[in-house]
């Protein structure tokens, strides 16, 4: 927005942080930084007024009498000169303040144009195609996606899209990496209503109104959830019972989640054993609520039977900002899907529940969670196998109902930690994801949510947006200026740019993030934590 | 007593005391305070210049407006200083006369 063109660091426009959020302003993170230092000023300004009038009131002279080094004549210089700041900086921070409404505006008016025109189109559309085609619209997206991602990953044929369009997508990666596209998908995905309603003879208008109200009967939830049942039919999609085994740790232990002599096993209802010794969790008995046993008496000495002996970790330092948070959140290489790090005392501790994207993303025969079964389903509103893994892990690792807890997650991490935190099954103290698939999902009043996305990353514009949305969006396109890798399928979304971008949200100014590292120091304190590490399988 | 300007200490009344110089130090401590405040506010201010990538006339004027404010602030500091001066100067006065 404001750097030079063509540079590739992060000084050039791809290290321009946009934030939206919090009514219609939406600016650049030094915009904002800039507007609270100006307010900063004329809140002190005030101060320096009223310490002036202490000092006058001790007594100055009669203003009659005056010479230009008396302390009368002085004061009197320093009381104008100090009003004349409150009023100019006053004015600057209105003026900057009245920018970022105009560009929020603006920026709504696009959406506004775009959502209309799209909406038009998917009503017109809708009159001509299956409603049931129509129905599975936005999940087909992810299924798209991870056909994609599949084939280009594995060799594999991609079974939703065709080869021909995959080749040429790959042919040309600017297409799906492009700040363009991502807000036509956007438009689509909010579109799907008016696309059904026309199908069904719904004349525009109406359609549009209805759309507009969020009422219609095929938003993003309603049809992944039709998308589930007609996948399920064919095979496809399945759920499965999860079992979450500890593969790393900090303190020696290893364990299995959900095994209630272990884990104190509140709500846990097993429903079987598995071969390696874990017990089983049918998908209905989540969430886990109730308290487990606290750290170093959850979980036995010893790795359970058939289990595989956890990897010894280092005692985590207290992460202190985004990119330590960014760097944290688990890969393959890890060996799990969720890390949990535990600071404070073990009577009074705090939780870091760092949850990975999508590892899986064919549609069928995968024992891994995170595969695309979990990302319809969460779409769906419905408990994925992901999301009851996460719940597992953090029962055996000790969170307690009640205890504080900060999830951090990229990509499908980012709707499930939207889900723990919308649902209640943790005491969030705060949320940040990294890539994350948009979500209208309410989050309690006045918690501190920052949602990381790349302009370019198509994932996040896989979700619903709501109207009145909390989050702090902070934006930033990771490609700007620089060719986009030919030999990586969605680059933008992948969590090594979020890294790279998290570093630059540490150095933003931006009074919002600026208060969350602050918060974020609160949370873990100056003393290193506990870490264990956890990997989930499904298990049929 | 005489001062300077002779307005200095106007409650005086030719007799310099305890009391006096007492409200002389406050006036002193408060004068300080908020210059160093007004010290500290310039140098943020200084510090966050928008810097050569604002190129449009808005961005121009917005710089403009920000050079204007900093003025604003150092005419205060120098009063602020002034003022802190004409004090000591009161001070010593007062205890010259002591």
């Amino acid at each position: 927005m404001t750097g030079p063109h063509g540079d590739p660091g992060p000084g050039g426009p791809g290290g321009t942080l946009t934030v939206s959020g919090g009514g219609i302003r939406v600016a650049t993170d030094t915009v904002f930084a800039e507007m609270a230092a100006l307010r900063l000023l004329q809140g002190e300004a005030g101060h320096w007024q009223a310490q002036i009038g202490r000092v006058r009131s001790l007594g100055v002279g009669p203003a009659p009498a005056w010479q230009p080094e008396d302390l009368g004549a002085c004061v009197f210089g320093a009381s104008v000169a100090i009003d004349a700041v409150a009023e100019r900086s006053g004015q600057l921070a209105d003026a900057l303040e009245q920018a970022a409404a105009e560009y929020g505006r603006l920026e709504n008016g696009l959406d506004t144009v775009l959502r209309g025109t799209g909406a038009w189109m998917a009503h017109t559309l809708g009159v001509l195609a299956p409603v049931l085609a129509l129905a599975v619209a936005t999940p087909l997206a992810y299924l798209a996606a991870g056909s994609l991602l599949s084939s280009a990953a594995l060799g594999r044929t991609p079974s939703v899209v065709p080869p021909w369009f995959t080749d040429w997508l790959r042919e040309n990666p600017r297409l799906l990496t492009n700040p363009a596209t991502v807000a036509m998908v956007r438009a689509l995905v909010s579109t799907a209503d008016e696309a059904v309603l026309g199908r069904l003879g719904v004349p525009y208008p109406v359609a549009a109104v209805v759309g507009d109200e969020g009422v219609g009967p095929l938003g993003a939830e309603s049809s992944a959830f039709g998308l589930l049942v007609a996948a399920r039919a064919a095979g496809m999609l399945r759920e499965s019972p999860v079992r979450v085994s500890q593969v790393g740790s900090s303190t020696g232990a290893a364990g299995v989640a959900g095994d209630p002599a272990r884990a104190g096993g509140v709500g846990v209802r097993p429903t079987g054993t598995g071969a390696a010794g874990g017990a089983l969790v049918a998908p209905p008995t989540v969430p886990l609520r109730g308290p487990a046993t606290r750290p170093g008496t959850r979980l036995a000495p010893a790795p359970a039977a058939g289990t595989s002996p956890a990897a010894e970790l280092a005692p985590p330092g207290p992460p202190t900002g985004f990119a330590d948070l960014a760097d944290r959140i688990p890969t393959e290489e890890d060996g799990g899907q969720v890390r949990i790090e535990r600071y404070g005392d073990p009577e009074h501790p705090s939780w870091l529940v760092y949850i990975g994207g999508t590892v899986e993303w064919s549609p069928t025969g995968s024992t891994e969670p995170w595969d695309m079964a979990s990302n319809v389903a969460a779409v769906a509103g419905q408990e994925a196998g992901s999301y009851r893994a996460v719940l597992q892990a953090m029962q055996a690792a000790g969170v307690q109902p009640g205890d504080p807890v900060l999830p951090v997650a990229h990509s499908q991490g980012g709707l499930i930690a939207n889900q723990l935190v919308s649902r209640g099954d943790v005491n969030a103290v705060g949320m940040l994801t990294f890539g994350a698939p948009e979500t209208d999902l309410p989050l309690p009043d006045g918690l501190p949510a920052i949602a990381v996305e790349h302009a370019d990353d198509i994932v996040p514009a896989l979700g619903p947006r709501a109207d009145e949305d909390q989050r702090l969006y902070v934006r930033r396109e990771l490609f700007a200026g620089r060719e986009v890798p030919a030999a990586e399928t969605l680059p933008a979304h992948q969590l090594v740019g979020y890294r790279e971008t998290a570093r630059l949200v540490d150095d933003s100014p931006e009074p919002r993030l600026v208060a969350f590292r602050a918060q974020l120091d609160t949370i873990v304190g100056t003393t290193p934590g506990e870490q264990t590490v956890w990997r989930a399988e499904r298990v049929d | 007593m005489e001062s300077a300007g002779g307005s200095i200490l106007p409650e005086v009344d030719g007799g310099a005391d305890a009391e006096t110089l007492a409200r002389l130090r406050e006036q002193r401590r408060l004068l300080r305070g908020v210059r160093d405040a007004v010290e500290a506010s310039g140098r943020r201010l200084a510090g966050q210049d928008a810097g050569p990538d604002w190129r449009s006339p808005a961005q121009r004027a917005y710089g403009t407006g920000l050079g204007d404010l900093g003025a604003t602030l150092h005419g205060a500091w120098r009063a602020l200083d002034d003022a802190l001066w004409a004090v000591d100067a009161a001070i010593d006065r007062v205890k010259a006369a002591l």
